[in-house]
């Protein structure tokens, strides 16, 4: 038997009951195989469909000045980013809509750390499967990488990014105390994250304006900040990426906590 | 003769019905119901930056200028919106048939499939049908004399897609829960009917005119638009008859294999 320090004891015991709902999360993943298989067939397909496009526009076209395989590990990563996210807003607009929320908030857990870790467990079990698909895909339809080491790190930004989005997936979460149906607010979300994040195109085929107000926003950070790391022409340092990423990670569960407090607020003067 | 014209006039004149009916319900939540058709609307647009970004760089991609694109997408979205507003239910099919819901519709007079796919109405595809008649109307590609064949050639592809959609859900009956696999594989349809059919060439394209019908919902409409012809509307007719009986084939196979779910519910 050993004394450990009673501060240290509680946080390992913090750790671990996060890490149980991360567990849990891990296994309903892994539960659900038809899900994963379906979203990986989709995935292969999409690479697919677009190394056609970028063929094509390379044949049309010399100007673009794009070469189509490093396109087509570009939106690899992107994808694979957008894909590995999981969608914990759907099971908290669930919670609420049934009312479990009432007694999951009267745990000694946090509820919204609790749903971060489940998805985070979810995560843990989607990004290295879509990985996968995603480099399996891309050497198949456009041949090995130009630049190993830039993919690397890219997978790494990849991660992290696809890890600080399921926080904001949690925030999204938290407007179905509002809205009952998080639907829309995940529509407007995505849409924004899709082209401010620059899912398809690089930003840099956009106007400059457009570029500019992107920046402005945490869209970049997820999805064209990591990809083009691996391609020729990044669109910020590795080392600016990490302190973004850091930033919009710390402002999202910010949105998320105040969000949920107003909501408990009004849950107990409403009484429900 | 008569008496069979008489059941299938009565059989067309419920689904009218049925699809006023969800459409109302639907309506019910007006803000919601505006709300999501916007969105889609919206949706659609931001989608479409992508080929207007690209195409303001090269200027064309295998013959489609950003005029046929727009065509194109156009006819996939009113497609699209049309079979998700007229016929809802088809994207809950597989978990109505694993949940044992079938249990209240089957025993109703008129076909249950009707009653499956009928019964709801996805306001999300108004905003379709809206931003798919604007992208056509901005392609440049359809005069006034066009607009028949615009309406013909959307409701040829939403029955294809409703086609698709029931066979994929059908998988339910012999498969279990098969909701997100049969979401994913309509999905796949569908994204392979908003590019340019000359991108896909060899094996695959024989594919997108049989195991995936991608050709008969975005691809021949739009040539049917952009070039009349008998030929194509007759290839367009029969491609549209086959996909719709081989999914009431399905679906009525599915039925003999269905187990009841003992549930206890009222309908009507």
């Amino acid at each position: 038997m050993t004394v450990g320090h009673p501060e240290r004891g509680e946080g390992a015991a913090v750790l671990a009951k996060y890490f149980a709902f991360a567990s849990l999360g891990f296994r309903q993943a892994r539960a659900e195989p038809g899900e994963l298989l379906g979203r990986v067939v989709f995935f292969g397909l999409i690479l697919g469909v677009f190394s056609a496009v970028w063929r094509a526009v390379a044949e049309a076209d010399a100007s673009v000045q794009r070469d189509p395989r490093e396109m087509l590990w570009y939106i690899a990563m992107t994808e694979w980013v957008v894909m590995s996210a999981p969608t914990v807003f759907l099971q908290m607009e669930e919670d609420i809509r049934r009312g479990d929320v009432a007694y999951q908030i009267a745990r000694p857990a946090s509820w919204l750390g609790a749903r971060l870790a489940h998805g985070c467990g979810a995560l843990a079990l989607r990004a290295p499967v879509m990985l996968v698909v995603a480099c399996a895909a891309a050497w198949m339809f456009a041949g090995p990488p130009e630049r190993p080491a830039g993919l690397a790190v890219a997978i790494a930004f990849g991660l992290v990014a696809a890890a600080v989005m399921t926080l904001f997936h949690v925030a999204i979460g938290v407007v179905a105390f509002w809205l009952g149906d998080v639907a829309p607010a995940y529509w407007i979300w995505q849409k924004l994250l899709f082209v401010l994040g620059g899912l398809l195109l690089p930003l840099q085929f956009y106007p400059e304006l457009f570029v500019t107000v992107a920046r402005l926003t945490p869209f970049p950070a997820f999805l064209a900040g990591p990809a083009s790391l691996a391609t020729g022409e990044p669109l910020m340092h590795a080392g600016v990426l990490a302190l973004t990423l850091a930033f919009w990670a710390l402002f999202g569960w910010a949105i998320a906590h105040a969000a949920f407090d107003r909501a408990v607020r009004n849950l107990q003067v409403n009484g429900g | 003769m008569s008496g069979r014209w008489g059941v299938e006039s009565g059989t067309l004149r419920f689904a009218a019905a049925l699809v006023a009916m969800s459409v109302r319900s639907a309506l019910a939540e007006r803000g919601a119901f505006i709300m999501r058709a916007v969105l889609m609307a919206v949706n659609n647009a931001i989608f479409f930056t992508f080929w207007i970004v690209l195409l303001s760089r090269v200027p064309n991609v295998r013959g489609y200028e950003l005029g046929d694109v727009a065509l194109l997408y156009g006819i996939v979205a009113v497609a699209h919106g049309l079979a998700v507003f007229v016929a809802g239910g088809m994207t809950h099919l597989s978990r109505v048939i694993h949940d044992g819901e079938l249990d209240a519709l089957i025993a109703q007079p008129k076909p249950t499939l009707l009653y499956a796919v009928g019964l709801r109405s996805q306001p999300s595809g108004l905003g379709d049908i809206v931003s798919g008649l604007a992208m056509i109307v901005l392609s440049g590609r359809v005069g006034l004399l066009g607009v028949p064949l615009v309406i013909a050639a959307g409701v040829a592809g939403a029955v294809v897609l409703v086609s698709t959609a029931v066979v994929l859900h059908s998988a339910a009956f012999w498969l279990g829960r098969t909701e997100s696999a049969s979401r994913q594989l309509y999905e796949v349809t569908l994204m392979f009917s908003l590019y340019p059919d000359t991108l896909f060439t060899g094996p695959l394209r024989w594919i997108l005119f049989t195991i995936i019908p991608a050709g008969f919902v975005g691809y021949l409409p739009a040539e049917l638009i952009r070039a009349p012809s008998a030929w194509i509307a007759l290839g367009i007719g029969l491609g549209v008859s086959a996909y719709a009986l081989v999914a009431a084939w399905v679906f009525q196979r599915g039925l003999r294999a269905y187990s009841s779910g003992s549930r206890f519910a009222t309908f009507g």
